[in-house]
């Protein structure tokens, strides 16, 4: 009989109480027993409140602080993997181009294509709505031509990814409503296991997807779709946004990532393409971030690359301006670019937690947990007294054809905006709003 | 004028008695509790869990604190409890024994509910583990490895995350 067999489970868990967390992990190879008792959810909570100076999700009972320490212990190291603690399966998948909207929910095999008034201030997309449905396999994503110089007159250019990791680019013509398939990958490429593909982008000629794991396979899609490289970023979570920037021609990734033990950051990095030929160059190491205290609901980052926006659940929308500088005094051949990521504004007006953002050149759509949409002015010559009094659009209680429905339901789940539209996505309802620059 | 203490008789369960002064007797949670139960009392207080040998030790350090301030029981304090992991002087030549004897003291003050003297067996405990390999561990305490060569090329895997590299 060893010493430690007369002790009970909590004698030892008072023990283990004083070892650290690290310690306490490397106990767990020791026998059966000790390990059973070093994955005690009490007493992760109990070392978890030791070390922890903030709070990185609200406490409570149920929180896996074990859990917690392994994922943002792997994010400073940089040896994450995300996992899927906040992937939602059944979102709601949109995209605006003009006067037309591509809707779908992820992992179902139906794509809605709804038109709506140029002229209507605001509108609701209902049956009615619908110009025409397509049954597909299922999807993950769908993605609109980002480079408008491959739309030509009555044509929408969409990518649609599958769930098999499959995807096609689709063109749909206004004219008579038929969508046409002319490009398609038939093997994907990157191997169909338990990854899923939660965002994609279309920036023609190049595609790339980001899976729940984010692993970034870039596709260069001009004739055929050719695979370009593959990339993992091991200290990405959820949310996210990608965007391929046009001018530069490089992959714009901005993510959350728990920094040890509990902040959160948001981190910026990108990977340039080399436009012309399919190459590519190393992905940029350089990754900037800023830390925040509070969740981050929303990410989203502006076509022209320039800002970075998030929807944080205290009810603020921060912008950042994200500038690329090139670094002196450099020994290499080419001279290494690294990036800035800089506060341009703190927006605050939302009442409760801000959902969704999308940005555009100088403008910030946000929607909040309530139903609310505000749009704001980010040109850096507009007085702070104008940006501090959104234009409220609309409140989209109030003016619904329906029962009203309970709360949570009101809550902006996506937005999308288009210079002149603003579509908003609850779930129940998706609208669009009209207004004027 | 200063009233002798009052003796309370323990009896431990290889049958020995001691005469303790009551304060001294009060350090553990569980004679107090006993006391107030049953008041004024000739008959010795049953200690079936706790040996003679042992039972000394504890009363030593008992003794040395005697006239520490009680722990309160509310939760803040066990906070405070917790907070300070280094353990005094004293208490460290005290706790000075065998690891048999340490194991005892940290059962018995368990038993007779001595908070600070079960902290301060358990920091002890806990600083003989720390950084040691589980193999070196196992040693120490005479433990059976009970796992299976898969399980720890499992628990290998399982715990990479928190290794420094």
């Amino acid at each position: 009989m060893n010493s430690f067999e007369k002790l009970s489970d909590e004698i030892v868990l008072h023990i283990f109480e004083n070892i650290d967390w690290k310690h306490n992990v490397q106990l767990r190879g020791t026998c059966r027993r000790f390990r059973r008792l070093s994955d005690d959810p009490i007493l992760w909570n109990k070392h978890y409140s030791r070390t922890a100076q903030l709070i990185m999700t609200p406490r409570s009972s149920h929180s896996d602080y074990h859990k917690l320490y392994r994922i943002s212990r792997n994010w400073s190291t940089g040896r994450a993997t995300s996992s899927s603690i906040n992937t939602n399966s059944d979102k709601i998948l949109t995209q605006l181009h003009e006067n037309y909207v591509f809707s779908t929910l992820r992992n179902s095999g139906t794509l809605f294509v709804h038109s709506f008034s140029p002229v209507d201030a605001e509108q609701e997309l209902s049956d009615k709505s619908i110009l025409a449905e397509f049954k597909l396999k299922p999807i993950a994503d769908i993605s609109i031509d980002s480079n408008l110089s491959y739309h030509s007159d009555g044509v929408i250019r969409v990518a649609i990814c599958f769930t098999d990791k499959s995807f096609s680019i689709f063109s749909f013509k206004t004219q008579t409503n038929q969508l046409e398939s002319h490009l398609y990958q038939k093997k994907p490429r990157v191997d169909a296991g338990f990854e899923k593909v939660l965002y994609t982008s279309l920036n023609s000629p190049y595609y790339i997807t980001c899976t729940d794991r984010f692993r970034l396979t870039i596709y260069h899609v001009a004739i055929q779709p050719t695979f370009i490289q593959s990339y993992t970023s091991s200290i990405a979570y959820h949310p996210a946004s990608i965007h391929i920037d046009q001018d530069s021609w490089n992959v714009v990734v901005a993510y959350i990532t728990p920094s040890f033990p509990s902040l959160y950051s948001v981190a910026v990095q990108t990977f340039p393409l080399r436009s012309g030929d399919c190459l590519y160059t190393n992905a940029n190491k350089d990754i900037k971030s800023a830390r925040r205290t509070s969740r981050i609901l929303d990410i989203s980052i502006s076509r022209n690359s320039r800002w970075i926006a998030l929807a944080r659940e205290d009810n603020v929308v921060e912008v950042f301006e994200l500038t690329e500088c090139l670094k002196e005094h450099s020994k290499l051949p080419t001279t290494p670019k690294y990036l800035s990521l800089r506060l341009h504004m703190t927006l605050n007006g939302h009442n409760c937690a801000a959902s969704s953002v999308a940005i555009a050149n100088d403008r910030c759509v946000t929607g909040d947990v309530r139903g609310d949409i505000k749009i704001w002015n980010l040109k850096p010559n507009t007085n702070v007294e104008d940006i501090s009094k959104p234009f409220d659009l609309a409140e989209s209680r109030g003016i619904t054809l329906r029962e009203h429905p309970p709360m949570p339901s009101m809550g902006v789940k996506q937005i999308a905006f288009d210079n002149t539209s603003v579509l908003s996505v609850t779930r129940d309802f998706m609208r669009v709003y009209k207004f004027d620059v | 004028m200063a009233q002798p203490p009052t003796k309370v008789i323990l009896l431990t369960s290889d049958n020995e008695e001691f005469q303790v002064d009551k304060d001294i007797a009060e350090r553990s949670v569980l004679i107090k509790n006993m006391l107030e139960d049953i008041g004024e009392s000739e008959h010795p207080i049953p200690l079936p869990n706790v040996t003679s040998n042992v039972f000394k030790k504890v009363l030593e350090y008992c003794d040395h604190h005697r006239n520490d301030p009680l722990p309160s029981t509310d939760d803040n304090s066990d906070e405070q409890r917790k907070r300070t992991t280094d353990i005094n002087e004293w208490d460290q030549k005290f706790i000075q024994v065998d690891q048999e004897m340490l194991f005892e003291i940290i059962l018995a003050a368990n038993y007779l509910d001595i908070k600070p003297l079960l902290d301060v067996g358990c920091k002890t405990v806990a600083n003989m583990i720390k950084g040691k390999t589980p193999e070196e561990i196992r040693k120490l305490f005479n433990i059976q490895n009970d796992f299976t060569p898969e399980e720890e090329a499992q628990i290998r895997k399982e715990n990479e995350w928190a290794e420094d590299r």
